[in-house]
């Protein structure tokens, strides 16, 4: 008999024992999220919760005006290289960019024939699935136009986010069966900038993934 | 690291003498309960919350065969390769054939108290395994050589000062005692590691059934580095962490994180479905789940122990606790510690082992109040400690490894003393009219009853019984 089964088995006699348990948890937790302080609008409560942790915005009215959003993020934080996927709505955000002297790199092999080049560039530009606006975290499916160091690797972090991608809760989101129906190869929920408090319970920014996230929200 | 009975004392007595210890955990357990107690105090409801959490830990536990099961037929479905190993040995060895049939030489890891538990550390580098932890806190005590004193900061029995001398000591860094100069040279040290590993290892905080998917809960961004760059991804899981369902999630995330740092959110929430897809251009190629048991089905055969099985590990009863705080987390000698440690440990290395541990408790119940499930931590400390003082001869075997372990006979007998006085008034009154008598004669201290009797004096018999006082009342 193999591990699996000698375990399995042992669960099974187990699991025999009678054990009283409510079964509709889900419909208990939507009960319980009634009962909250109310989200508001989601893009406010969004917003709020994300300058909590640090995390800086700009409010834009539509693609057309990210390009500029984004240079202005490149001054202020001195950035000289940036990285996207292969995602052809930020080509002419890259237009713009290699045309303001920013050196502007694309990640259209793979992590390991680009590994240097991935480590060693200053700030990664990503598009945002969503967002939760209850606890501040965007929402990313990272894929084969985005890989998932894009968003990781670089010291600062820019994600683009369309307002209406903005879901109240983690529940709003799953509720959609998005998820469900074809899992991700890796989906994250991101709300804020890399941090450890190991030391003394000392909040610091910036451990092994990004040390800025900026958002861009559009719409 | 093995508990053990007469270390415990000696190592529980030092720590408290410990006055740098026990100044590091005031500072940092008080900071770590004003968070947790905050964020709490914000939800509506709070207490209801917790037993949503705690009806979902059951309906998963009650179900667990099935939903063990699934998760594997859903996470093979897309490819991720699933392994279980009944013992720590068997889990080792899992994961050292993958390192050798892929030439690994490094392995980067995430956070995983199931890989301290199996010591997978110690077993790759035997076999000529680089291993370098990638969480700080876990980097700062593998770098001091000692094992983490706390399930959530490993490095909490340590100050700022303690880790400056041992990052110049260690890594040959000037001298700093600035906290984000340490994390900045943690960070390039293991910068360079991500960029070569051929392994990340790391944990798992919610394995759903429904999906297959493995959800890793963090703030630095190692987990989400060890499941991202290096091409092999192994996720080390007790057989307890599957959840049935996807809805099941936001319950038990919103209680994890505020229970174990006081965030509404940690910073990433890494959920993980398959291996790297075709045209995709990172994320590891191979990705192998390895379910282990080393005990927890045996825990799971008893209806009452089974709820220790429900543990989120959010460290929140550690802090709470007043015998942590004031031994700290290697005086357990235990990779669990604290109240959770106190239940889960005797019952996977056996009351022989760790039953005395059942017995550093105050039975205060704070655990109890703060647990995001509710496992009720001081009843089952009295479970076992009464599995464990059972008469041998009694032979129960509902509960095997190590029933009557704990017995004393000294014990037992004063106690069968008592209850034969207490049954008897006529020995009772004899008793208690010979100890007022004998007053004067008794010793102040009962030291030699047990090191809790050391520290305190033992009660005046007073001059008059109730009994006398009441036979005697004016009026009677």
């Amino acid at each position: 008999m193999s591990a699996r089964d000698n375990i399995l088995n042992r669960l099974r006699i187990g699991a025999r024992t009678a054990f009283a348990h409510p079964n509709a948890t889900t419909a208990r937790e939507a009960e319980w999220a009634a009962k909250q302080p109310p989200i508001g609008d989601p893009a406010r409560r969004f917003l709020a919760e994300i300058g909590k942790v640090g995390t800086s915005y700009l409010r834009v009215p539509d693609w057309t005006a990210v390009p500029d959003a984004v240079t202005s993020w490149v001054r202020e934080y001195g950035i000289s290289s940036v990285m996207t996927g292969t995602t052809p709505a930020l080509e002419p955000l890259r237009e713009h960019l290699r045309a303001q002297g920013v050196d502007t790199r694309i990640l259209a092999e793979t992590a390991e024939t680009q590994r240097e080049e991935i480590f060693n560039t200053d700030c990664g530009i990503t598009t945002a699935r969503g967002a939760i606006a209850d606890t501040g975290s965007l929402l990313l499916i990272p894929s084969a136009q985005e890989p998932r160091l894009l968003s990781l690797a670089m010291p600062v972090h820019i994600a683009l986010l369309e307002r209406a991608n903005l879901f109240p809760t983690l529940a709003d989101y799953l509720a959609n069966n998005e998820f469900r129906n074809q899992p991700p190869t890796n989906l994250v929920l991101v709300s804020g900038a890399s941090r450890t408090a190991d030391i003394e319970l000392t909040l610091t920014v910036g451990v092994h993934g990004p040390k800025v996230l900026l958002v861009a929200l559009i719409g | 690291m093995k508990p053990d009975a007469g270390r415990f004392k000696v190592d529980a007595a030092r720590a408290t003498l410990n006055a740098t210890l026990r100044q590091n955990l005031n500072h940092t357990l008080g900071l770590i309960r004003a968070r947790r107690d905050a964020a709490f105090e914000a939800l509506t409801a709070p207490e209801e919350l917790q037993e949503i959490g705690q009806a979902i830990k059951q309906e998963s536990l009650a179900r667990l065969p099935e939903l063990l099961e699934r998760l594997e037929d859903r996470l093979t479905a897309r490819g991720i390769q699933v392994h279980w190993a009944e013992t720590a040995d068997e889990a080792n060895a899992i994961v050292l054939e993958i390192a050798r049939r892929r030439g690994v030489q490094l392995v980067v890891k995430g956070k995983t108290m199931v890989s301290e538990e199996t010591e997978l550390n110690r077993f790759l580098q035997r076999h000529g395994i680089e291993v370098l932890e990638a969480d700080l806190g876990e980097y700062i005590v593998q770098l001091a050589q000692q094992p983490p004193s706390h399930i959530v900061a490993p490095a909490i029995h340590m100050n700022r000062r303690e880790i400056a001398d041992l990052f110049h000591e260690k890594l040959g860094e000037p001298y700093t005692v600035d906290i984000e100069a340490m994390t900045a040279m943690a960070r390039r040290v293991l910068r360079e590691k991500f960029k070569t590993a051929g392994m990340g290892v790391t944990g798992v905080n919610f394995a759903i059934a429904e999906t297959g998917t493995l959800c890793l809960v963090e703030n630095e961004g190692n987990g989400r580095m060890c499941t991202t760059a290096p091409p092999v991804h192994v996720a080390m899981m007790g057989l307890e962490k599957v959840v049935a369902n996807l809805s099941d999630l936001p319950t038990l995330n919103r209680l994890l994180t505020r229970s174990a740092t006081g965030q509404a959110i940690s910073t990433y929430f890494n959920w993980i479905s398959s291996p790297r897809r075709r045209g995709e251009k990172d994320g590891p190629e191979e990705v192998h789940v390895v379910i282990l048991d080393n005990g927890r089905s045996s825990v799971y055969s008893d209806g009452e122990l089974r709820d220790t099985l429900a543990c989120l590990r959010c460290g929140a009863c550690l802090n709470i606790c007043p015998v942590y705080a004031r031994i700290g987390g290697h005086a357990y000698r235990a990779v669990y510690m604290g109240p959770i440690g106190k239940i889960l440990t005797p019952q996977l290395a056996g009351l022989e082992t760790a039953g005395h541990l059942t017995g550093a408790s105050t039975l205060c119940g704070a655990c109890a109040e703060v647990c995001p499930v509710k496992i009720p931590i001081p009843d089952l400390l009295l479970r076992l400690r009464q599995e464990g003082s059972q008469p041998t001869a009694a032979g129960r075997a509902l509960f095997g490894p190590g029933a009557g372990s704990q017995r004393k006979p000294a014990e037992a007998m004063l106690w069968k003393g008592w209850q034969v006085l207490h049954d008897r008034p006529a020995y009772y009154r004899a008793a208690t009219a010979l100890a007022r008598a004998a007053a004067a004669l008794l010793p102040r201290r009962a030291a030699s009853l047990s090191p809790w009797g050391r520290r305190r004096e033992l009660p005046v018999p007073a001059r008059a019984s109730l009994h006398a006082l009441l036979r005697n009342r004016p009026g009677a």
